[in-house]
């Protein structure tokens, strides 16, 4: 169970970006929707409410509409992976073992904000790949994260080119 | 109790504890206003929450993963993420076709 409280530190993190965007909304309706609250849906949500029309910010449909699929995908994609388990000799000739990363990847880049993005970004992965080095399991991403949004968001917001909204 | 049954238990507490750090995020700052140095951070948190899950899987990463990853890169920039994932799995396959 710390194992799972571990991996899973960095949804309090994610909770707490969508905090002010939640304000507002009835509760029951939100602690329903945060329990389908996974990377890809709130990397998702947080790309799109920037640039969204006004009034049209607070998706909560969005994050539960892509929470749901997801979550339906991924029981799927484990039944099929489970069903065909050996009918594809070598997952790697087809490079579906990267797939995650090319995932993260994704969104990482969508959150990309100008130049201004790189000292956070930068920070945050030495710190991960570091940690990686010297820490197990979960904790690369929790530190990563959290020295990267510090530093970015406690900079000059000229130094980090911080757009005003 | 059996091991079937602490695997049960085990499984159920792994759940609740996952929903808890879902809605803990939310329940702490549910009251607290919005704006300053806290927003400036928050609003950070996302683009250096994926360069962290990113970065130690591709220093790791072996050199046709990082020719993938430019050609994603180039694709999102071009063409959305649905040809970004194509090109992705493609190069790789590619790569790995031609040279064994």
């Amino acid at each position: 169970m710390l194992a799972a409280l571990l991996v899973n530190a960095r949804h309090v993190l994610m909770g707490a970006t969508l905090a002010a965007w939640l304000r507002g909304l009835p509760r029951a309706r939100v602690l329903v929707s945060l329990f389908f609250l996974v990377d890809e849906n709130w990397g998702l949500t947080v790309a799109r409410q920037r640039g969204a029309p006004a009034g049209r910010e607070r998706d909560l449909g969005f994050l539960l509409g892509a929470g749901l699929l997801l979550y339906v995908l991924w029981i799927a994609g484990t039944l099929i992976g489970h069903l065909a388990a050996g009918s594809v000799e070598d997952p790697r000739r087809w490079g579906l073992d990267a797939f995650g990363t090319a995932m993260f990847l994704i969104l990482l880049l969508l959150q990309w904000r100008g130049r201004g993005s790189l000292p956070p970004w930068a920070v945050a992965a030495g710190a991960a790949i570091l940690a990686a080095a010297l820490l197990p399991g979960a904790w690369s991403v929790l530190i990563g994260a959290l020295l990267g949004s510090l530093v970015g968001g406690l900079l000059p917001a000229r130094a980090t080119g911080t757009v005003e909204r | 109790m059996t091991a079937e049954v602490l695997a049960w238990v085990t499984i159920a507490g792994m759940a609740v504890v996952t929903y808890l750090t879902r809605i803990a995020g939310y329940l702490a700052l549910a009251r607290v206003p919005d704006g300053g140095a806290l927003r400036r951070v928050l609003d950070q948190v996302p683009g250096c929450t994926f360069a962290a899950l990113v970065a130690p899987r591709m220093v790791e990463a072996p050199a046709d993963q990082w020719l993938a990853a430019a050609v994603l890169a180039l694709a999102l920039w071009r063409g959305g993420p649905f040809l970004a994932i194509l090109g992705y799995v493609g190069t790789l396959a590619l790569v790995r076709a031609l040279t064994g």
